[in-house]
């Protein structure tokens, strides 16, 4: 048993990192032993895609560091491992906490080139910061480009939750008692996710699965719109579309062609929507054998 | 759109949207999807995403009943009454 | 309602401790904020088959901080495989996460001279908790939330099923002349076809038996089942009444410890299997500190 301190065989590093506001994140740093090419920043995406992609994403980071790059993961305040709670986060604090991240990365290897990796709504937010934090590369995959209709596809994964729950509750009521009993706890169950699926019992929040989504925090979401953005100067630009078709999607393509970016089209079930596992193999190695 | 021309549409929207190991054809009008499938609250979303995608169905609250995802019948209904009220 | 996390935050720390196969395992470490009122009994959470030390909508993170505020110092860990760790990804099993428990305690009592723990888990982490229990003489309660049935086989008819599904997939993929090139470069996963093809691959395969890599060794549950049959400390075990796996694990739980102790049960109203919801999360948290803090006082 030994502790980072004592360890020679990882070189990765968890610790906690200042940003602005008193908070403190939680991050990975993962280095190669030599000096690295560059420095990759992983911007996680939101809520509960997070945990579904985190593995993945780690994975994408020991591929990066094969190669010779260093990365940063972290969570943004108010989620993961990271202080602060999910009702106060926005995305203007989140932002902030990109930069905190990018300034951590370089305190830890100066003079290395930085990049920004980011996944759905956290490649959005890559996007609207590679310019300020002088990125030199973008890997945007997937990313949100309208927060209204983002938000409204989180409204409708919580309402089909709640109706798989309520045909489970049903179909076992049935299998168990009587027609009665069975409309009985039905009714019971549906009462009890009303609780849930109503607006959060504060009137300026809503329970989304468990996350507590503040008003303020939903209004930025609402007025995320990716489409308004010019090329980022200086910046090489990788989209990648995760998905069952080859052909990348027309909105994303025209994302794409504002900003100058490259496309990918990597051909695998979303994994940041799943509960289980998923290789990403195609995933890594359109983002590895990107050249910029 | 001719009836059997939806269904066969949806069928195939399902095995992509899904990466189901099946032909499009051979998914049953009326199989139980669910059942057969093991679709889940996670796969009902991505065909929720299709129908709005493919077919421009925009779901409302009260359209989120399980009987709208029983089979490809069910769902063919649904297409229907909202593309042709 | 108030969210039970938002509370003063408590000390916490990162961590990074070696198993015995020397991979690093990532966690949190949460330090009371007044050590005064320290209780006497640490807490080390386990989390699902393929989740993470932070839970299904931050559930884990939130109950370490409430848990730290009432003056519990806990671990959150991620398993070999899972979250930040080191690990084969596919490698990972209920014993080998069960192995980092054991890996996980000592560090425990090496680096914060913690001598007894309750161990909390969510779904997965509950078996986990189960096989861990009674091989480590440091841990004297279980709180179980969404406990499955302790390494449950599948129906044959399921796996068998299963099995033919991915007999037909690779029989297709073999006759496809990419599938020879891969072969020829090395570049074919031998290993994951021989884990689909023996019933492996997936949480819901997670539970079988055989001498494969990322599967459970042979007689690895009835070894278990066995220990468990010495339990007699206390035993918490909470459900949602809308998880359709309720009924069965509970009335499972119940015949395994019959005659022994009499588990404290708790059910959440509605509740699915990952409480989704902050209300069903937040009776999660409050049903478990109360029992807690009668498991504190007593002893």
């Amino acid at each position: 048993m030994s502790s980072a301190a004592t360890s020679t065989r990882s070189r990765s590093e968890p610790f906690f990192f200042e940003s602005p506001g008193s908070a403190r994140l939680f991050g990975v740093w993962r280095a190669p032993s030599s000096q690295p090419r560059a420095i990759w920043i992983i911007c996680p995406p939101f809520a509960e895609e997070e945990k579904s992609a985190h593995r993945t994403l780690v994975e994408l980071c020991e591929a990066l560091r094969a190669r010779g790059d260093a990365s940063l993961s972290f969570g943004y305040r108010g989620t993961a491992d990271s202080s602060g709670d999910f009702v106060q986060a926005t995305l203007a604090l989140w932002r902030d906490d990109i930069r905190a991240a990018c300034r951590e990365a370089q305190r830890r290897a100066p003079g290395v080139p930085l990049a920004l990796i980011g996944l759905r709504l956290g490649a959005s937010l890559a996007m609207q910061m590679a310019t300020e934090v002088g990125a030199s590369r973008l890997v945007l995959i997937e990313p949100v480009l309208h927060g209204r209709s983002y938000v409204g596809a989180m409204s409708q994964r919580k309402k089909l939750r709640a109706m798989m729950t309520q045909n489970d509750l049903a179909q076992k009521a049935a299998s168990q008692n009587t027609a009665a009993d069975a409309a009985s706890n039905a009714n019971g169950f549906a009462a009890s996710a009303q609780r849930v699926l109503a607006t959060g019992d504060e009137a300026d929040m809503d329970d989304l699965d468990g996350w507590p989504l503040s008003t303020t925090l939903r209004g930025e979401l609402q007025a995320l719109d990716l489409m308004s953005h010019v090329a980022t100067s200086g910046v090489r630009t990788l989209v990648v579309q995760v998905g069952p078709r080859e052909q990348i999607a027309p909105p994303l393509q025209r994302f794409a062609q504002n900003v100058g970016a490259t496309t990918r089209a990597v051909v695998m079930k979303p994994f940041w929507n799943l509960v289980d596992y998923t290789r990403a193999d195609a995933l890594f190695e359109a983002v590895l054998n990107f050249e910029f | 759109m001719a009836s059997s021309d939806l269904k066969l549409k949806i069928k195939k929207m399902i095995v992509e949207r899904l990466f189901l190991d099946v032909e499009a054809q051979d998914i049953g009008d009326d199989a139980p999807l669910m059942e057969t499938y093991g679709i889940d609250s996670v796969a009902l979303f991505e065909l929720v995403v299709g129908l709005e995608d493919e077919f421009g169905v925009v779901m409302e609250d009260v359209d989120f009943q399980i009987d709208t995802f029983k089979s490809v019948n069910s769902i063919a209904a649904f297409v229907q009454e909202k593309v042709e009220p | 309602m108030q969210a039970i996390s938002n509370i003063t935050q408590a000390r916490e720390e990162a961590v990074f401790l070696v198993n015995a196969k020397g991979e690093g395992l990532f966690g949190v470490w949460h330090e009371p904020g007044d050590e005064t009122s320290r209780r006497n009994i640490a807490i080390v959470m386990l989390h699902g088959w393929s989740g993470t030390r932070t839970g299904p909508h931050q559930m884990l993170t939130r109950a370490a901080r409430a848990f730290a505020a009432d003056g519990y110092r806990v671990l959150r860990f991620d398993f070999a495989g899972r979250g930040d760790s080191d690990g084969d990804t596919e490698a990972a099993t209920l014993a080998t996460m069960a192995d980092d428990v054991r890996d996980a305690l000592q560090w425990c009592e090496e680096e914060k001279q913690v001598s007894q723990v309750v161990l909390v888990g969510l779904c997965s982490g509950c078996e986990v908790a189960l096989a861990a229990a009674t091989r480590n003489a440091g841990v004297c309660a279980l709180a179980l939330w969404s406990a499955p049935v302790f390494a449950a086989g599948e129906s044959s008819e399921r796996k068998s099923r299963k099995r033919l599904h991915y007999a037909k997939e690779y029989a297709r993929k073999l006759l496809r002349p990419s599938t020879y090139a891969k072969v020829f470069a090395g570049r074919l996963d031998t290993k994951s076809i021989g884990k689909a093809l023996s019933g492996g691959g997936g949480a819901e395969n997670k539970n079988v038996e055989a001498n494969i890599a990322g599967q459970l060794p042979p007689g690895w549950r009835s070894a278990a089942l066995k220990r468990f049959e010495k339990w007699t400390a206390p035993l918490l075990l909470v459900y949602g009444t809308g998880d359709p796996t309720t009924d069965e694990a509970l009335a499972w739980y119940r015949a395994q410890v019959q005659g022994r102790i009499e588990p404290q049960v708790h059910f959440v109203e509605g509740a699915n299997h990952s409480y989704y919801g902050l209300a069903w999360e937040h009776d999660v948290f409050a049903i478990t500190l109360d029992w807690l803090g009668r498991l504190t006082t007593t002893q």
